[in-house]
């Protein structure tokens, strides 16, 4: 192999290092995985169909920095239509999603962050405001809050995909939170 | 002055041997629940599954690239994956929270108890970069019936690989594969059982 094949190979070595420890490039929310705790309790409790509307969130909230990286939604292009599909997929599992149905689950986030800026641990919060109505008739409406807890390190290749992960937790817990509410089940029965 | 270069060259080398590697890094095997094959022909019979509360925190580390480590909780993250493939097949599926609570078992006429056991296998072909190019997921079903005998048994297989260009968004990548091929096999088997 010539002296130059070998510079180059080393170069573009370095690079690819660079890439991925050290860049701030954006990167997305790996996608939602049903809780199946979340889906258990939701078949527990109600046998009525439900739909689920729009989820809003504000532009300044669908972009996360994860040590300068941003941090976007894999859903859409923001954090509402990630939670929307959260709540189709458990919904759709627990067999009580109908596109047609007249009790509709909607809402709006509120806040959101994920912080990975300690080196032993990092933490997140979420906050969102669910409604549930039928023919306009608001039958629910409560702020819903979760928070989580993750390993995090010094080094960004390790705590940047941590925070990342988190998110998909996060969403989980928020949605264990919204179940476990006795009003909101009582408004979807 | 050269010697000091050297020596300096020497301690950032030696840093950064000690930094980057050894580490454990967490990736998802979750496949995309949505690429699953859809059961033709469905079974009237309602089921459940039993993954025990030690196996749902199982951590597990395997071996990714650069001398690095992956971590991830494999029945945790799967569990949605089999969950939906039993109720694409079943009537109805239910997660047991113990393997000898008879009364649940009777009030939900659950005929079948399944019982997964994973092992998985991880490796990666680069020096630099740490998520797995190569990713291998066995999954076993052990499936019992209401006298407690073993009703069916399979052992399906998953392998994935990912290339630096495709794992550079995703970097479970190689896993999600093999997960999406094992439970796209678990489908098949379920289908050519009489169950």
């Amino acid at each position: 192999m010539s002296k130059e094949r070998i510079k180059m190979k080393y170069r573009s070595s370095i690079g690819l290092i660079g890439v991925l420890f050290l860049s701030a490039c954006t990167i997305q929310v790996p996608p939602y995985s049903a809780d199946i705790g979340n889906v258990s309790k939701l078949k527990q409790e109600t046998a009525s169909p439900l739909s689920v509307g729009t989820i809003k969130s504000e532009k300044k909230l669908n972009k996360i920095s994860l040590r300068g990286s941003p941090l976007i939604s894999s859903v859409g292009n923001s954090y509402g239509k990630y939670i929307e599909n959260a709540l189709l997929q458990e919904l759709k599992l627990a067999k009580l999603w109908s596109g047609v149905a007249k009790k509709q689950v909607t809402g709006k986030v509120i806040d959101q962050d994920i912080d990975v800026t300690g080196f032993s641990e990092g933490s997140s919060f979420i906050k969102v405001n669910f409604i549930v109505s039928e023919e306009n008739i608001i039958l629910f409406e409560k702020e819903i809050m979760a928070e989580h807890t993750f390993d995090s390190s010094f080094m960004g290749a390790i705590a940047i995909p941590n925070g990342q992960k988190s998110y998909v937790e996060l969403v989980q817990k928020l949605l264990t939170n919204l179940y476990a509410d006795e009003e909101f089940i009582a408004s979807i029965k | 002055m050269e010697y000091i270069l050297k020596l300096l060259t020497n301690m950032f080398f030696l840093f950064s041997v000690l930094v980057l590697s050894g580490c454990a890094h967490q990736i998802s095997l979750n496949p995309d629940t949505e690429k699953l094959q859809l059961s033709e022909n469905k079974s009237i019979s309602v089921v459940g599954y039993y993954i025990s509360e030690d196996d749902i925190k199982k951590q597990v580390k395997t071996p990714g690239g650069g001398g690095d480590n992956v971590s991830y909780k494999p029945y945790k993250d799967t569990e949605a994956a089999l969950y939906t493939v039993l109720s694409n097949k079943f009537e109805n599926v239910y997660k047991l929270e113990s393997l000898t609570d008879n009364t649940f078992l009777q009030d939900n006429k659950i005929e079948y108890v399944f019982i997964p056991t994973i092992t998985t296998e991880s490796s990666s072909d680069s020096l630099f970069t740490w998520p797995p190019t190569v990713f291998t997921f066995t999954l076993n079903c052990k499936t019992l019936n209401n006298n407690g005998d073993i009703a069916w048994n399979t052992e399906v297989k998953g392998f994935g690989k990912a290339e630096f260009d495709e794992f550079k968004n995703d970097f479970s990548l190689s896993a999600k594969r093999a997960t999406e091929e094992a439970f796209n096999k678990l489908v098949v088997e379920l289908e050519q059982s009489k169950l």
